[in-house]
Formats: C-alpha cells, sequence, structure tokens
C-alpha cells in the first residue's frame, strides 16, 4: 500500500483501526523528503523525529505530517521567511495556525522554502535556495509558497500552510498542479506569520484534493483574540458541504482575464474547465470586471508601501541580522514602498492606490450579485524557465495579474489543477467567491475533481 | 516594441529614508528597474477617483478589548536562549551593535 497516495481521511481510517501507527505515517513521508527534496530544494528544515501528541487521539487532524511555509513561528525551529537575515532565527512562540493544528493532532513534518518576505513569484528571490518545479526541473516551482507546492506534488507532506498576499498560495498550486486556498481576509488568524503586507495577508492551506483542503480549514479557521482582523463569524464545517450539486448555479467568466497576452494553451484549458461545469448544470455568464488592468498597478504600491514598514523591524537588534542583508528584490519593493509613501508622493500614489482598491473591490460585489462564484486562470502562462525573467522585475510582477484583483477585494479564491501544457508543465485554474464564501468555492472544487480527477502524477 | 524612457527614481534619497545603503553598480541597476515600474505605475493617473473613499481593510473590523494583563506562555521569562550577542550583566537588558550610521 502506498500510504503517501492517501488522503487525510483514508489515513485517519487506517490509524483509528490501528493498521498503522501515526509513526509510521511519519516514517513513509519522511523518506519521500529524503528521496525527493535534494533534487528540488522544497523544504528549509526537515523534523527528522515526530513530536506526536497522543493525548490528542481523537483529534480532527491526528497524525497526519503536514508542512508549513516558512513564515510562520513554530517554538523552538527556525523561522527564515526564506531571508539571509533570519537564517538562524529560532522562534520564540507559536503562530496560532500552528497552535491550531498542533490541537487539531497534525505533526509538523518540516518548513518549506519561499522568495524571501513573500517577495516573489517564482521562489528566485529566496536568499537560501530556488526550488525546482517537480513536473519539470528546469522550470520554477511558482511563488512565493513554491516549496510548499514542490512538497505536495511529490507527496512529501499531507497538506501544507501557505501564504497568499498576491497569489502567493494559488500560483505555486498551478505551477505545481496542487489545490490551495487563498481564504477571505480575516477567516484565519496571522498571529505569528511574519508580516509582508498586512492589509493583504492571509493564511490559507495547500492540499492534493479540495477535501483535504476543507479538513484542514475547519481546524485552522475563526477568530483569534491575538489578531484584531480576524474575523468573528461562525466557521461552518467546510467538509460536510461538499457534495451540494451546482446544477442551475451561475458562473462568472470575467472578459478581463481571457485577453492577448493568455496562453492559448491555459486559455484552452481553462474553456474546457467552464463547458466541464455547463455540462454538469452550471449557467455560464460573461461578465466583467473592468478595473482589472489596474490591480498590477495598485497592487505593487500597496504591498511595497506596507513592506516598507513591516520590515523595518528588521534593524539588526531585535531579530536576526542587518539590513544589509535584504536581497536586491526586498530592497526593491523597500525603496518603491517607500517612494509612495514619502511627503509629496503620498497622495498621488499611496491613497490614490487605496481608492482604486475600493474600485476593484467594487468590481467583485457587482458581480457576485449576478453570478455564484466566478471562474477565471490563475497564471497568464504554464510554469517558466528558472533564470527567464529573474533581471526583470516588471515581468515577474506581471505573473501576478489574474491573482492581485481577488487579493486587494479580499475575496476567497481555489486555485486547482485542470491539466497540462503540450510541454507536460501544470495549468491551474481559480474559482473565486464573494466573502466568507468559502463552502461554496470549496463545493463547486470538489464538484469538478470528482468529474476531472485531481491530475495526480500517479493518475496519468 | 521600444521600451519608454525610465521615469526619474532618487534612490540615493529613497535608500537614506529606507536605511539601505545602495550604491555602484547597483543603484544604477534599482534605478533602471523601478524606473520602469514607475512608468508602468503611472496608468493610474487616468483614473478618477474624485468621488472615492480608500480602502484599506477589505472586511469589516471591530476594535478588540480584553482585559489588562500577563499570558505567560507570551512572556519572556529569561535572555538566556536568546540568540544574541551578548548579555549585559546587570538585569535583564541587553547589548547591541550600534545601529546609527557614522556620517
Amino acid at each position: 500500500m502506498d500510504l503517501w497516495r492517501l488522503s487525510i481521511n483514508q489515513i485517519k481510517k487506517l490509524i483509528k483501526s490501528g493498521q498503522v501507527s501515526p509513526e509510521e505515517v511519519y516514517k513513509v513521508f519522511l523518506s519521500r523528503i529524503k528521496k525527493f527534496n535534494p533534487g528540488l530544494n522544497a523544504f528549509i528544515t526537515v523534523i527528522e523525529k515526530p513530536e506526536i501528541d497522543k493525548t490528542k487521539k481523537d483529534a480532527p487532524l491526528f497524525g497526519i505530517p503536514f508542512s508549513m511555509k516558512d513564515v510562520y513561528m513554530t517554538k523552538g525551529i527556525k523561522t527564515t521567511a526564506g531571508s539571509a537575515i533570519l537564517k538562524n532565527y529560532i522562534s520564540q512562540y507559536d503562530a496560532a495556525v500552528y497552535r491550531r493544528l498542533k490541537q487539531a493532532g497534525a505533526v509538523l513534518i518540516g518548513k518549506t522554502n519561499c522568495d524571501a518576505w513573500g517577495h516573489g513569484v517564482s521562489t528566485e528571490n529566496s536568499d537560501l535556495m530556488t526550488t525546482k518545479n517537480p513536473w519539470n526541473t528546469d522550470f520554477v516551482a511558482g511563488g512565493s509558497s513554491g516549496g510548499s507546492g514542490a512538497c505536495l506534488a511529490k507527496d512529501m507532506a499531507v497538506f501544507d500552510i501557505g501564504e497568499d498576499t498576491g497569489g502567493s498560495i494559488r500560483l505555486p498550486a498551478s505551477f505545481c498542479s496542487v489545490v490551495g486556498l487563498k481564504a477571505t481576509y480575516g477567516l484565519i488568524s496571522r498571529y505569528g506569520a511574519i508580516a509582508y503586507a498586512s492589509s493583504l495577508d492571509t493564511v490559507g492551506p495547500m492540499a492534493r484534493t479540495v477535501e483535504d483542503c476543507a479538513l484542514v480549514l475547519e481546524a485552522i479557521a475563526g477568530k483569534d483574540r491575538l489578531d484584531a482582523t480576524s474575523s468573528s463569524l461562525p466557521i461552518p464545517k467546510y467538509s460536510q458541504q461538499l457534495n451540494k450539486s451546482i446544477k442551475g448555479t451561475k458562473i462568472g467568466i470575467p472578459k478581463e482575464y481571457f485577453v492577448k497576452g493568455l496562453d492559448q494553451e491555459v486559455a484552452q484549458k481553462v474553456k474546457q474547465v467552464i463547458n466541464r461545469f455547463e455540462k454538469m448544470g452550471a449557467r455560464i455568464i460573461k461578465i466583467s470586471l473592468p478595473m482589472t488592468k489596474y490591480a498590477i498597478a495598485v497592487y505593487y504600491l500597496i504591498a511595497p508601501s506596507e513592506t516598507s514598514s513591516n520590515l523595518s523591524r528588521f534593524d539588526g537588534i531585535r531579530y536576526g541580522k542587518g539590513r544589509g542583508k535584504f536581497g536586491d528584490e526586498a530592497k526593491r519593493r523597500i525603496l518603491l514602498g517607500t517612494f509612495a509613501l514619502s511627503a509629496g508622493y503620498y497622495d498621488a500614489y499611496y491613497l490614490k492606490a487605496t481608492k482604486i482598491r475600493t474600485l476593484i473591490k467594487r468590481d467583485f460585489e457587482k458581480a457576485f450579485k449576478t453570478v455564484d462564484v466566478i471562474v477565471a486562470p490563475v497564471s497568464p502562462t504554464p510554469p517558466f524557465k528558472i533564470g527567464e525573467k529573474a533581471d526583470d522585475p516588471l515581468q515577474m510582477y506581471l505573473a501576478d495579474v489574474f491573482t492581485v484583483p481577488i487579493s486587494l477585494a479580499g475575496v476567497p479564491s481555489l486555485s486547482l489543477p485542470c491539466g497540462f501544457s503540450q510541454k507536460g508543465l501544470p495549468i491551474g485554474f481559480q474559482i473565486i467567491g464573494p466573502h466568507f464564501q468559502e463552502a461554496k468555492i470549496l463545493n463547486f472544487g470538489h464538484q469538478y475533481q470528482k468529474e476531472s480527477g485531481t491530475f495526480r502524477e500517479y493518475e496519468n | 516594441m521600444k521600451k519608454k524612457k525610465s521615469s526619474f527614481f532618487d534612490i540615493p534619497a529613497l535608500s537614506a529614508l529606507a536605511k539601505l545603503r545602495v550604491s555602484g553598480k547597483k543603484l544604477k541597476e534599482y534605478q533602471n528597474q523601478l524606473g520602469e515600474v514607475l512608468n508602468f505605475i503611472k496608468q493610474l493617473e487616468k483614473v478618477d477617483v474624485s468621488s472615492v473613499e480608500s480602502t484599506s481593510r477589505t472586511i469589516e473590523i471591530n476594535n478588540v478589548f480584553f482585559e489588562d494583563g500577563i499570558t505567560p506562555d507570551q512572556v519572556l521569562k529569561s535572555l538566556k536562549n536568546l540568540k544574541i550577542r551578548k548579555v549585559a550583566n546587570q538585569g535583564n537588558y541587553f547589548v547591541t551593535k550600534r545601529v546609527k550610521w557614522q556620517s
């Protein structure tokens, strides 16, 4: 039996019936890490000895090995944010999401590589290493949670906790053929997450199936008194709302996401998804999100402004090494943010960007008055080659063109695989929903996976 | 496509504000790259926002109040395990390298 192929529920069943122990499960995934990680650079830290809390036997994720993007505090374990400044930084406390997963009985197996401070779409901005795409190691795994995507593509953990500010969960999920959820801003506590851009940062699960994503989400979502921006809304049992028929529902297709510049193979695959949903009984409705064209410019004013403020705490006194250790991309974003916030430019740049953000949010509010969900590509292209865009920050930023509007609006989006390019590289699409409607987009995603499969290596 | 001339980006002034040291080849490189980004951002000039409120948070947020007090698991009990360069001999203070640059 290939334990590593199994879902959370399948592994739980085996543990509960005594057919396998949590230690045996852990060993299987650890051996996968030893086998695949050296060629992929997915992990920054691997935990050799599991901390299995036997008092959590009845907890929902008991004995399930998981990984986390290396931006979450894990007491006594290194947290680097992919940066040289925090290369040897040992966390002093646990992030809320880690605490909740431990309470749910899950077992941390390692922490994954990312672009330093979350600044990037390929992990090429990691100060430590570049993660390679598991489907073709000449290509990027996406970013910034690229280590997380690669880890799941090669079944080195059952699930992962990524972090999405402008697309950092959805893009690597798309590039690695796994599932990633960018949750509604405020659904999951950010306490203990190293901040990139505080009005945009979201914690979210990544997994191999939508069902696993739903199970993890119900363990980590909900109010946390240590994060003032976390929502007080009640958390539904997402995993029990995955079997609703989508017949008669309305799916919006935004014309601005199918424009010149969209790779033909990506367009074709996403159109196949739309046809599939139509066959399943959904009504397809053309919609417009007219402010989409301004989203990248708005994002690259707001996010750098917030990061220039957040990264000011790295002064060489309180945490890690001094500011001289910032990499090129961090320096560029700090400078851009400093510019947008400086006297004489604030109104023309930062403030204006926050006003256009209102218009972008209104686009989505208007669309959701007529449709249940929106379906769109995640990335304009399949994964690109390592080094291809490394010297051109603007081209790198444009990879986020279909993900940042959603981040600016704060709505949830589920990225899931829908096929491969002729070169065998993964292609993904996203299902976008209204604020706090994760149950709805997870249901659409699960229904899709029931029809189309999960596009895993062993399914091909 | 012919590239537009980059907008001017005053790296020395901004790096001083941001407490970063940027000089030589990097200064020119950042100047060009950020100038191009700024050119791209300038498309926002076309958008009329005269009657639009700004958005800083996309969901409704309420202030959080709770009783003031010590949460034991959030208290640093000792400086012993902190990876800092040197712990002062007296009291719970620690010493770091000076930060202010010499002019």
